[in-house]
């Protein structure tokens, strides 16, 4: 007999005995026996098991009771009748007794309900256990990478596997937090605290096993990969499923000299460096007697006209020009903000019309550009642009080329001229069972764009990653997998204070509205509640507060004073992946 | 059974009790001579059987003794009543056995088994249980029910001088008041849904003590068909209303308070954090709450048009329509309903439990908005709760119910549904079994005294 089949089975039973109590209350008998079965069997549904005292049950029925009164003489009559005739005092006053006797049944189902669950049990057998599960290995799926795509599969696959024993999930990453970061420049800018713009993974991982540290080789015969942990510590995991979900490293293109003396901007870490590197050279700015040197120390070059570039820029120049009113030695017009990019226009992700827009409104405010040149090569405080001119600056900031995880050029799978893995549209890795990837690692086709794969972008990432949990959940289940398809939302990029570009499904915005827009978008897409607080917050002091000027790292001195030279343009340099991991 | 449980000095304890309380139920002419003392004895012993593991302090002993008493009334005056006289049963004749068995029964016979108890040593947080707190925290929150209940026009007859000496006085009686409900209750509320629910009874407690019986003890009544007839609690109705406000109130101040104590004094210690889940219970609990109300608003619907009450709610938004006071009517109730997620989340373990803090949120709603705000804020302006007005508000009683009872349902349903999707962490899994109401408190106890007086006493008053 099932559990809910034994329960109100004795529940039943025990109604049965007690429909004496309404009964003698005046409750009419087909009644109090009809409903005191079927009631009976409810109320041993409903009443939690592990309610064992006595009193306790007694009380709980008799509650119960209260409202079984409630719905057969006092609800169900007026509805039969079609009016409310029953509801005076008078009416109701007259159906006390019944009351008096539902309860008492209540509380005498309640007081009953162990004898006779013991008494079922001994004529009917002990209720059926559920069948245990058979004894096997379950089935692994490692996910290598804590960046959205990563998190967003281990979410996914958390929810479609539920709390399914025969899975294992294991997460590889090398932090401990997934990082928004669409919100990186507003770190870098000041405007955010370091920590409110990244979610911790075991807080927001259910029951998937995280592990800390970096996988260093994968060997696809064995389906093993290897994990550094830190301290020379090695760790060997097994896999059924191995899910790449790598992302992208910097790419300085060859260039050694740029990657020697730029900054990098990809981690938490670097936003803060940045931002700290920044004050650290105004400060010294203040004190400087000679005004080339002050002036040097106060210019920032960017390289990059993407997203990360623009924004960046954008959030710098604010965050130095808000500041000059605490450094009374550095001029309004000593400050330079610098933003080098080889095509002849920003944002190239957004159209024309808004690129321009951007570019006009940071012209406004202070942001200078070098369009249609590369930078190929830097010094200790010193930029080199293609076209031969250089840049006296302290800080250089680098956006301008990613590459893939160096780690997929070990792997012996097909990758596109970018270094992305080549995947199928269900995103497997073709030839290799078992091996699929994701993000900006992978080469997805784009099925509505037959031909071209995927931008790697956050907005893919996360819904590529709901594809392949879907598939992966069909693959352990024997079921057939579905190809990925996603027609984007739009984009949105922030470029000051109160201006920002947005096209969603095609419609443009810029200005005050799009920037709503842009806070609005991705304050709701940052996971975890505490976490939207907290930037809420952040957000609503810098409305009455000046930006932090406190710096929480030691930045370097500069190597030397910053010294322009009247050099011969670079030649370009050939554009190898150069990958900084 | 818990028969084991029961010591022999419990059961001899409440038997003893019981005999007491069964003689004075004799010598007030509520029992037969000969049979009051015995079967007092009796229900104290049968009591002591019944209740024998859920000891747990003199507070939670209480609330058992008045359900008890409750279910006695319900089975002795208005049970065998019925029986022997059929259809023809006034139940209102019942009404001073309900006092008597409340006061010379139930009360004693709870305080005397929760005395003999221990203590429950933790609470959901953790803090440990404070006379200090229960002390501050209850004679604050006591002046603030004090304060809501003066509205009643109803204040002790025995103030002497001036109405500030006599306002005085309330204040003072109310803040001991609340002392005294701190005192008792600390142990067993958790949320602060729990909190209105022990508020309400504890304000019935106290109309059925001081304004039935000792304020006309006072005043040199002593009759008990002059102290808690039918006619004395009609016209007593208005303070009855008024007791719960204030309990309300107690309770619900009382929850503030202690909470930010012990978030102030306990929480905020970081020798006492523990692991939380992603934080963003409490935002769903509201969404769930808003949903839950608003079903719970449509199976109120069919009522609220029957009764024509449609166009009266429609001018809280100085509207006349029908379909105005609809809208209004789902509005409320979804906002009500999120009022019930912030109150009483993780405090149903079980489907009864649901059913049980959706009934009584219906009621403390039906208390609040129907008997008290609707009337001071549309034209009438001002409250009377007199027993008339209950008596005619009493299909708004049975919409209420019907509301509290499917929010509570729908709510615990969509709670249920999220805690098992996170339930597969095993971390998460134990932090919510821990915050999660127990079994074996005294919830059904206060179910059963609040909702069946709740109920029968507009019905008979009225």
């Amino acid at each position: 007999m099932t559990p809910r089949l034994h329960h109100a089975t004795a529940g039943a039973s025990a109604g049965l005995v007690a429909a004496l109590l309404p009964l003698v209350s005046g409750v009419a008998p087909v009644l109090a026996v009809g409903l005191g079965l079927a009631a009976g069997a409810g109320v041993a549904l409903i009443v939690d098991r592990a309610r064992t005292g006595a009193g306790e049950r007694a009380a709980t029925g008799a509650s119960l009771g209260l409202g079984l009164w409630a719905l057969v003489h006092v609800i169900a009559p007026a509805l039969a009748s079609g009016a409310l005739a029953p509801w005076t005092a008078t009416a109701v006053a007259a159906r006390i007794p019944a009351l008096a006797g539902w309860m008492l049944w209540g509380a005498a189902v309640g007081l009953l309900l162990p004898l006779a669950r013991a008494l079922v049990a001994k004529l009917a057998g002990p209720e059926a256990l559920p069948d245990a599960a058979p004894a096997c290995t379950p089935v692994r799926i490692v996910i290598l990478g804590g960046g959205f795509a990563g998190v967003a599969t281990a979410t996914h696959l958390e929810r479609r596997f539920g709390g399914d024993p025969a899975v294992e999930l294991v997460l590889v990453s090398d932090s401990n937090a997934l990082l928004f970061t669409p919100m990186l420049a507003e770190v870098a800018g000041g405007s955010l605290e370091a920590p409110h713009i990244s979610t911790p993974l075991r807080t927001s991982l259910r029951r998937t096993d995280v592990v800390r540290g970096a996988a260093t080789a994968v060997a696809v015969e064995t389906r093993t990969l290897t994990v550094a942990t830190g301290d020379g510590g090695v760790l060997t995991l097994r896999y059924d499923h191995l899910v790449l979900a790598l992302g992208a490293v910097s790419n300085f293109l060859g260039l050694t000299g740029v990657e020697r003396e730029s900054l990098d901007f990809k981690t938490l870490a670097d936003a803060v460096r940045i931002r700290d590197h920044v004050i650290d050279r105004f400060e010294r700015a203040d004190d400087e007697s000679d005004a080339q040197r002050r002036r040097a120390l106060t210019t920032m070059v960017v390289a990059g006209g993407g997203f990360a570039g623009v924004e960046l820029a954008g959030a710098l120049n604010d965050f130095a020009r808000g500041m000059l009113a605490w450094y009374p030695g550095i001029a309004r017009d000593e400050v330079r903000v610098v933003l080098v990019h080889s095509r002849d226009r920003i944002l190239p992700e957004l159209s024309e019309q808004l690129g321009a827009y951007a570019r006009e409104r940071m012209a406004a405010r202070g942001v200078e550009f070098r369009l249609g040149v590369r930078l190929t090569d830097a010094r200790p405080g010193v930029v080199v642009l293609g076209d031969g001119s250089e840049l006296a600056a302290a800080t250089l900031v680098w956006t301008a080329g990613t590459a893939p995880n160096p780690l997929l050029r070990t792997l012996p799978v097909e990758r596109d001229k970018r270094g992305a893995v080549l995947v199928d549209a269900t995103l497997a890795i073709p030839g290799h069972a078992g091996l699929w990837a994701v993000g900006d690692c992978a080469a997805v086709p784009d099925l509505l764009n037959p031909g071209a794969t995927c931008p790697p972008t956050a907005q893919f990432a996360i819904r590529e990653a709901a594809r392949l949990a879907a598939n992966l959940h069909a693959v352990v289940e024997g079921r057939s997998t579905r190809p990925f398809r996603f027609k984007p939302l739009g984009v949105l990029c922030v470029v000051g204070h109160h201006t920002a570009c947005a096209e969603i499904r095609g419609r443009r915005f810029s200005g005050l509205f799009a920037w709503f827009l842009w806070r609005g978008i991705y304050l709701s897409k940052l996971p975890g509640f505490e976490r939207k607080l907290r930037v809420a917050i952040d957000w609503a002091v810098e409305l009455f507060f000046p930006r932090d000027l406190v710096s929480t790292t030691v930045v370097p001195a500069p190597v030397e004073p910053p010294m322009l030279t009247a050099a011969a343009p670079a030649p370009a340099a050939p554009a190898t992946a150069t990958a900084r991991s | 059974m818990t028969m084991a449980h029961c010591t022999t000095r419990s059961l001899i304890w409440c038997a003893v009790t019981g005999l007491a309380g069964g003689g004075a139920l004799s010598l007030l002419g509520l029992a037969a001579p000969w049979a009051g003392a015995p079967l007092g004895a009796a229900a104290g012993a049968a009591f002591a059987v019944a209740l024998g593991g859920n000891r747990s302090g003199p507070g939670s002993g209480l609330i058992w003794g008045l359900a008890w008493a409750v279910l006695l009334w319900l089975a002795g005056p208005v049970g065998v009543v019925a029986w022997r006289e059929g259809p023809a049963a006034d139940p209102r004749a019942a009404l001073p056995h309900l006092v008597g068995f409340i006061l010379c029964l139930g009360a004693p016979l709870g305080l005397v088994l929760g005395a003999l108890g221990h203590a429950r040593r933790d609470e959901a947080g953790g803090a440990a249980h404070s006379l200090a707190r229960a002390v501050v925290v209850g004679a604050l929150a006591g002046l603030a029910g004090g304060m809501c209940f003066s509205g009643s026009g109803d204040l002790p007859a025995i103030a002497i001088g001036s109405s500030v000496a006599a306002g005085a006085l309330h204040l003072a009686v109310s803040a001991a008041l609340g002392v005294g409900f701190g005192v008792l209750f600390q142990h067993d509320v958790r949320a602060l849904g729990s909190h209105l629910g022990w508020g309400l009874a504890y304000g019935l407690l106290w109309w059925f003590l001081g304004r039935l019986t000792l304020l006309p003890l006072a005043e040199g009544v002593v009759a008990v068909d002059g102290l808690w007839s039918a006619k004395e609690m009609t016209a007593a109705f208005p303070a009855l209303v008024g007791h719960v406000v204030f309990g309300l109130v107690l309770g619900l101040v009382y929850a503030a308070l202690d909470r930010l104590w012990v978030g102030f004094f306990h929480d905020s210690d970081p020798l006492n954090r523990r692991a939380e889940g992603p934080g963003t219970h409490g935002t769903l609990t509201l969404g769930w709450g808003a949903g839950a109300g608003l079903a719970g608003g449509l199976a109120f619907a069919p009522v609220m048009s029957a009764t024509g009450i449609l166009p009266y709610v429609a001018e809280l938004v100085g509207g006349h329509a029908a379909g105005t006071g609809m809208a209004v009517h789902l509005a409320l109730a979804a906002l009500l309903g999120v009022g019930y997620g912030a109150l009483y989340r993780r405090e149903a373990p079980d489907i009864a439990a649901a059913v049980g803090w959706g009934l009584l949120y219906g009621l403390i709603w039906w208390f609040l908005g129907t008997l008290t705000l609707l009337p001071l804020l549309t034209d009438q302006h001002h409250v009377e709760w007199t027993a008339v007005d209950a008596a005619a508000a009493l299909p708004a009683l049975v919409g209420h119910l019907i509301y509290g009872a499917i929010t509570g349902l729908v709510f615990r349903a969509l709670e249920r549904r999220y805690h098992a999707r996170h339930a597969v962490d095993p971390r998460w899994a134990a932090i919510e079994a821990r915050r999660l109401r127990p079994h074996g408190t005294p919830a059904p106890a206060l179910w059963v005294f609040a909702l069946v007086l709740g109920v029968v006493l507009p019905v008979l008053l009225g």
